[in-house]
């Protein structure tokens, strides 16, 4: 008796359902039993995700059979398939309805309870696949043995699973000595038994072959499973999504060969040189990932990273890659960092209007070979509309005089030299150069260091674009006396109040001429930190400051001079620093005192004077967690905060009584949210309840650990375009949970440097000093009452998180600027935050997320949270 | 009047039914009509009846092309469906051949395309050789410098909505049709309660669908699409989406992994499916919002969509701004995920202002969105065309 399974091409079907499973092998047979037993009722025990019973409706609707199918599951999981939601079911629906929904049912039961919904003896074909233990196959089958018609045929899977406690294996050893059998171990193993008293003669080949036959026809049944398995890959859910990327790579590729093909067949083009095949395709291969997903686009992003994890997945003897916070953290301007600066580019662009751009150099006994690569460098320009203004500031040293001489008679035209009689230091010497100019903006280079060849065309460039700038700097590097370059300098966009702290704006700096003559040029008191004062003064009188994140300037690195260390001029510079900005807070009229930071040199602590305890601060504390938390944190404000005029609301939960001894007390009030009220919404009612002006709200895990928290918020918060601020939150052990948000960082939005030291200066102080951050976290956030409720208040449709980020970015969106203070940190615990919320923040912020945090550099990687570069 | 397109692809797409069911209405009117399709010929078939002969490239050379010619005459007009380069070289060729003049169909920013697709801009791109931009942008989109001369020296301009006519030269003839839906299909049926059940959707839950492809242009908005739909289950209405066709790209935001159970995804359907799956649907939405992509274009969708009787939210850009606001339709002005929301809060509980919304977009598409009309403009715009060239 032989069986010729080219009588049967349903058997070639690619099968339409495709998701990962070893059943997959089987669905050739699957569809070769259709066909040849063309069952009335067909019913199986077991679908999750269809990968099966799919094969049997398709079948089914291919041979257009009146074969009516039942798919019984509770799709909830069992120990063997894992737990699972209605998501399984959900997908199999879809894939379901419209294309067997005509004789097909999906029935959301126990096997059990679905008995009763069949007559006895009318199943021609029943698919066993349920729970995989001995007794639970044992009584699938004797349950719906009497289902079962008189030509039945009944199959089993996972015969040849012997792992854990599966147990069909042993209920196949005793159930294949009962009724006729065939089976096939690849697969984890299918049996059928024909447990009617009619056999229908099309499995007889199966049941009565020899076992010669028998071994040739599982063999082709293997191959054609093998076959219909190639479709699904084992990493399926990486390589799916690549196949979607790649899925448009070559169907396009696919079309544009074709479209080429076409074209050529009509003679209407050239033909293409012949290559080998497979040099041809890899070539187009790659080709087409270039054209399709183009290099920075998200697309080509999440293309490089799925071929990336594919690969790692591959490598088995990989270390998995954790991650935790590091126990010593270096975040200092690394040397020998030549490999990993960024390529500055070299455009060459076509200004309609190109502002003149003088570039000042103020010169004292400068080293012949460095002065000449100084000025080389403005000379090797790729934008042509600058002149040099070059003051020799009494130099004793004959070569370099004489230099400057001999420049000067070569009568360049855009050069001019002048020479002072006596040495009156960097800032007079700036001045005199200033002198000299004649351009619409002025650019300070110093006498020994590099201007990069594209650094003013990036700089007319965006004074082109944005004609309403007053001053411009950029990022910048350092480079040693071998010419070699390292510790580069990645800036955030203009931050007033990290300037008032730390002098980041450095080289390169250009500024509007008339400016530098209206405010009377560099304080030769300052000389040292003479343009660090001079922008104290410059941002006094304007805000359009630009940043360009770009490396346009080497700052030399020899011994003597700051660069070669911030120790290299002793802590002269850090007074000379504290002594700029208390005089800049005198002109401001700021009323606080600079000092040195108290750990950090070349950092400014500012101390508020003395708040009187004058506008009432409201404090707003949702409930979640335990009391006990809550007790500490209220207690620790209690007992701690020096500022008298408070209040504490209290939004809690319905009917829940909170019995505390603290509670007790004149500053607290307690308001009752409704049960299913989100953060959010606690927070609306908590402020609406509110006597004050100046709300703070708080979690109620974060425990206050300063006397002065409220005075320094409050005077942080006093500049009328401040929006919002929020100290530093440490986690109990000391290290940083919070130290304000980058946007974009690790997905929506996250936290900066979390897990280091709270002792630590950060990336130039970005975690030791007062900073612009573009959000700060609701576990402690103060802002203006009037604020918030021109913005309407917290956005409800955040329901755990998200809702504190949105708000400050409507701040920002206002103009407002949000601060991050690191003076008096708080105590918290971490809580996780709805996933859903963060995808409705990355929804609305889309647009400022996709164009980069201004406070922190583009060129640090986002995938970390510790200021590297990718 | 012979008149031959000449198409970058296969007339299964969105593209491709249009032009078969303008080449339909004017075999109707006793125009005879060639399509011409890179490849895929047979694909015709799987929109619908064709009543025009469609060859592929290769067919020009031989006989059938010569049957078509001694059959329905030489070719008077040379429709180029979008000017990208495969069209644009083909159709250079076959004028000058055939010596009969073009014109030109804008159904896209085709700028604003290649950029989305290089990550160039177009002053870039514009600096490049022919052989670059064959590497770089391939023949099914439009090559910057190419394209505009291409326009230039053709004798007119067709397009699907009206700003596109701002890449033809000023005095030169100029047509916007809009598309129809498809009146072979029955697009206010109604909803087929097997088919809910089929789909898991409970008796409670309402229904959204989207129909169409995720590609690289519009990730965002159906990602604000499916987010709107995990928040509304979130905020307790229950919603279901289903969608249809493929995804070319992955949606940008975790919701879909988060909340899996509120999609229904069918794949990529039959057209004759179509009908049935829109009708399951309580309100129908074309998230997005007005940018240099959406306003140049005519989503295909939308005609089937207004002409189910359902209310269409859609951004107030293209067709949107035709539409009566909170009367014909809904329109999104953010286009995000929250407004989305938002609006849908209001409407699903409110059967009889979706009925109305609903009606009175029928209404608009009976009125607006017909291919006969559209057919009929442009057959005379053909004659004008013809007379001038005469």
């Amino acid at each position: 008796m032989s069986l010729n399974l080219f009588d049967h091409p349903i058997c070639l079907e690619t099968p339409l359902r495709r998701v990962p499973s070893t059943w997959i092998q089987h669905t050739p047979f699957a569809m070769f039993l259709i066909d040849i037993l063309r069952p009335q009722l067909f019913v199986e025990l077991g679908t999750f995700q269809g990968v099966s019973y799919c094969a049997f409706c398709q079948a089914v609707a291919k041979l257009q059979l009146n074969t009516h199918c039942f798919g019984i599951d509770t799709w909830e999981g069992d120990p063997h398939t894992g737990f699972y939601g209605q998501d399984i079911l959900s997908d199999l629906r879809g894939h379901h309805a419209l294309r067997y929904g005509s004789f097909s049912n999906l029935i959301q039961s126990t096997f059990d309870e679905a008995q009763s919904n069949f007559e006895d003896g009318t199943i021609d074909l029943l698919h066993i696949d349920g729970y995989h233990t001995y007794d639970a196959a044992k009584h699938d089958f004797e349950n719906w043995l009497v289902k079962v018609s008189d030509r039945g045929v009944v199959l089993v899977h996972d015969i040849h699973v012997h792992e854990r406690d599966f147990g069909v294996w042993k209920f196949w050893q005793e159930i294949k000595t009962q009724y006729p059998t065939f089976e096939v171990a690849y697969g984890c193993g299918l049996g059928m038994i024909a447990v009617g008293k009619d056999i229908p003669p099309g499995i007889r080949p199966l049941l009565d072959s020899s076992e010669e036959e028998l071994k040739k026809i599982r063999e082709a049944f293997e191959i054609l499973g093998k076959r219909a398995e190639h479709n699904v890959d084992a990493i399926y859910p990486l390589q799916n999504q690549l196949k979607s990327l790649e899925h448009i790579v070559l169907q396009e590729q696919a079309h544009n060969e074709a479209l080429q093909a076409h074209l050529d067949r009509v003679s209407l083009f050239e033909s293409g040189i012949e290559q080998s095949m497979g040099f041809w395709l890899l070539k187009k291969y790659h080709g087409a990932i270039e054209r399709f997903l183009p290099k920075q686009t998200r697309q080509r992003k999440f293309y490089d990273t799925s071929r990336h994890l594919i690969i790692q997945t591959l490598k088995p003897m990989r270390n998995l890659m954790t991650e935790s916070p590091p126990v010593t953290p270096s975040l200092e301007m690394k040397e020998n960092s030549n490999t990993k600066l960024p390529q500055t580019e070299q455009p060459t662009r076509h200004f309609t209007k190109s502002p003149l751009i003088s570039v000042i150099i103020p010169v004292f006994n400068t080293p012949i070979q460095f002065l000449e690569a100084a000025i080389q460098s403005v000379k090797n320009q790729t934008y042509s509309n600058w002149e040099l203004c070059i003051c020799d500031d009494g130099s004793s040293k004959y070569e370099t005089v004489e230099y400057l001489k001999q420049i000067l008679d070569a009568s360049n035209a855009k050069i001019r030299v002048s020479f002072s009689k006596t040495n009156e230091g960097i800032s007079q010497a700036t001045n005199e150069a200033v002198k000299l100019a004649s351009g619409e903006y002025v650019a300070f280079l110093d006498h020994d260091d590099e201007l990069t060849p594209n650094a003013l065309e990036e700089v007319a460039d965006v004074l082109v674009q944005n004609p309403q700038l007053d001053i411009v700097y950029s990022d910048q590097d350092k480079i040693d006396a071998g010419n070699n370059f390292s510790e580069p300098f990645f800036k955030p966009d203009w931050s007033p109040e990290f300037f008032r702290h730390v002098m980041y704006v450095g080289h390169l700096l250009v500024v509007r001429r008339p400016l530098v003559q209206q405010l009377g040029g560099f304080d030769s008191h300052y000389s040292g930190i003479q343009d660090y004062e001079f922008m104290l003064r410059a941002s006094e009188t304007t805000s359009h400051i630009f940043h360009i994140p770009k490396i346009l300037y080497h700052w030399r690195k020899i011994p003597g001079s700051v660069a070669m260390g911030i120790d290299e001029k002793g802590d002269g510079i850090t007074k000379l620093q504290t002594e700029a900005v208390n005089e800049h807070l005198k002109r401001t009229g700021i009323q606080a005192i600079a000092e040195p930071h108290p750990r950090h040199p070349h950092r400014v602590a500012i101390k508020p004077n003395s708040i009187e305890s004058n506008s009432l601060i409201s404090i707003i504390l949702p409930i979640q967690g335990n009391s006990l938390a809550v007790g500490r944190c209220i207690d620790s404000i209690l007992s701690l905060s020096t500022y008298e005029n408070y209040e504490i609301v209290i939004v809690k939960e319905g009917l829940i009584k909170i019995e505390l001894p603290v509670l007790a007390n004149d500053h607290i009030r307690m308001v009752s949210a409704d049960e299913k009220c989100n953060l959010s919404q606690k927070l609306n009612l908590g402020v609406s309840r509110t006597s004050g002006e100046i709300i703070v709200i708080l979690n109620s895990d974060v425990k206050v650990t300063a006397s002065n928290w409220l005075q320094t918020l409050s005077f942080y918060l006093n500049a009328p375009d401040v929006g919002a601020v929020g100290p530093l939150l440490l986690y109990p052990d000391g290290r940083v949970y919070h130290a304000g948000v980058v946007l974009g960082l690790r997905g929506a939005a996250n936290p900066v440097l979390q897990g280091y030291s709270y002792e630590h200066d950060g990336y130039a102080g970005s975690l030791s000093s007062p900073r612009e951050v573009s959000a700060v976290p609701a576990d402690c956030m103060m802002f203006r009452k009037q604020d918030y409720q021109s913005l309407g208040g917290f956005n409800e449709y955040f329901v755990d998180g998200y809702y504190d980020l949105d708000f400050c970015l409507r701040l920002r969106k206002q103009g407002k600027r949000i601060l991050y203070i690191p003076d008096v940190p708080l105590v918290k615990n971490k809580v996780e935050n709805n996933n859903l919320d963060a995808a409705l923040f990355t929804d609305r912020w889309n647009e400022w997320i996709e164009a980069g945090d201004p406070y922190y550099n583009r060129n640090f990687s986002l995938t970390r949270k510790d200021y590297e570069l990718e | 009047m012979h008149i031959l397109f000449v198409t970058y692809n296969h007339l299964d797409t969105n593209s491709g039914i249009h032009i078969f069911n303008v080449a339909n209405h004017l075999v109707n009117k006793g125009v005879h009509v060639t399509v011409c399709v890179p490849y895929g010929k047979e694909k015709s078939s799987a929109v619908g009846q064709p009543r025009f002969e469609t060859i592929d490239f290769s067919d020009i050379q031989y006989e059938r092309w010569s049957n078509i010619l001694e059959t329905n005459g030489s070719v008077d007009l040379i429709h180029a469906w979008t000017p990208r380069e495969v069209v644009r070289r083909t159709v250079v060729k076959l004028a000058e051949q055939l010596g009969c003049p073009y014109i030109v169909h804008m159904e896209d920013n085709e700028e604003r395309l290649v950029e989305a697709n290089t990550g160039r801009t177009i002053a870039e791109l514009e600096n490049l050789d022919e052989q670059q931009l064959d590497q770089l942008i391939g023949l099914g989109m439009s090559y910057p410098k190419q394209y505009r001369e291409f326009i230039q020296h053709g004798r007119g301009v067709t397009a699907l909505m009206d700003k596109l006519l701002e890449f033809k030269p000023k005095d030169m003839p100029g047509l916007v049709f809009w598309p129809g839906y498809e009146e072979d299909f029955d697009w206010g049926s109604s909803m087929n309660p097997g088919l809910r059940y089929q789909l898991g959707i409970g008796d409670v839950e309402c229904v959204l669908v989207y129909t169409g492809n995720v590609h690289a242009t519009n990730a965002h908005e159906v990602s604000s699409l499916y987010l709107a739909v995990a928040l509304l289950n979130q905020r307790g209405i229950p919603v279901k989406l289903i969608r249809t066709g493929n995804d070319f790209v992955p949606l940008e935001n975790s919701s879909f992994t988060i909340t899996k159970k509120y999609f229904i995804n069918l794949g990529f359907v039959p057209r004759s499916w179509m009908p049935q799956i829109v009708a399951l649907a309580d309100v129908l939405v074309q998230p997005g919002k007005a940018d240099a992509f959406n306003e140049y274009r005519f989503p295909s969708k939308l005609p089937e969509y207004f002409a189910s009787g359902k209310p269409v939210l859609l951004p107030p850009t293209n067709i949107g701004r035709f539409l009566v606001d909170g009367q014909e339709c809904i329109l999104l002005h953010e286009g995000d995920a929250l407004e989305i929301t938002l609006q849908l809060e209001q409407l699903l509980p409110n059967k009889a202002l979706q009925q109305k919304i609903g009606a009175r977009g029928q209404e608009f598409a009976h009125k607006n969105l017909q291919w006969e009309p559209s057919v009929e403009k442009l057959y005379h715009f053909y004659e004008q065309i013809l007379l001038n060239d005469a």
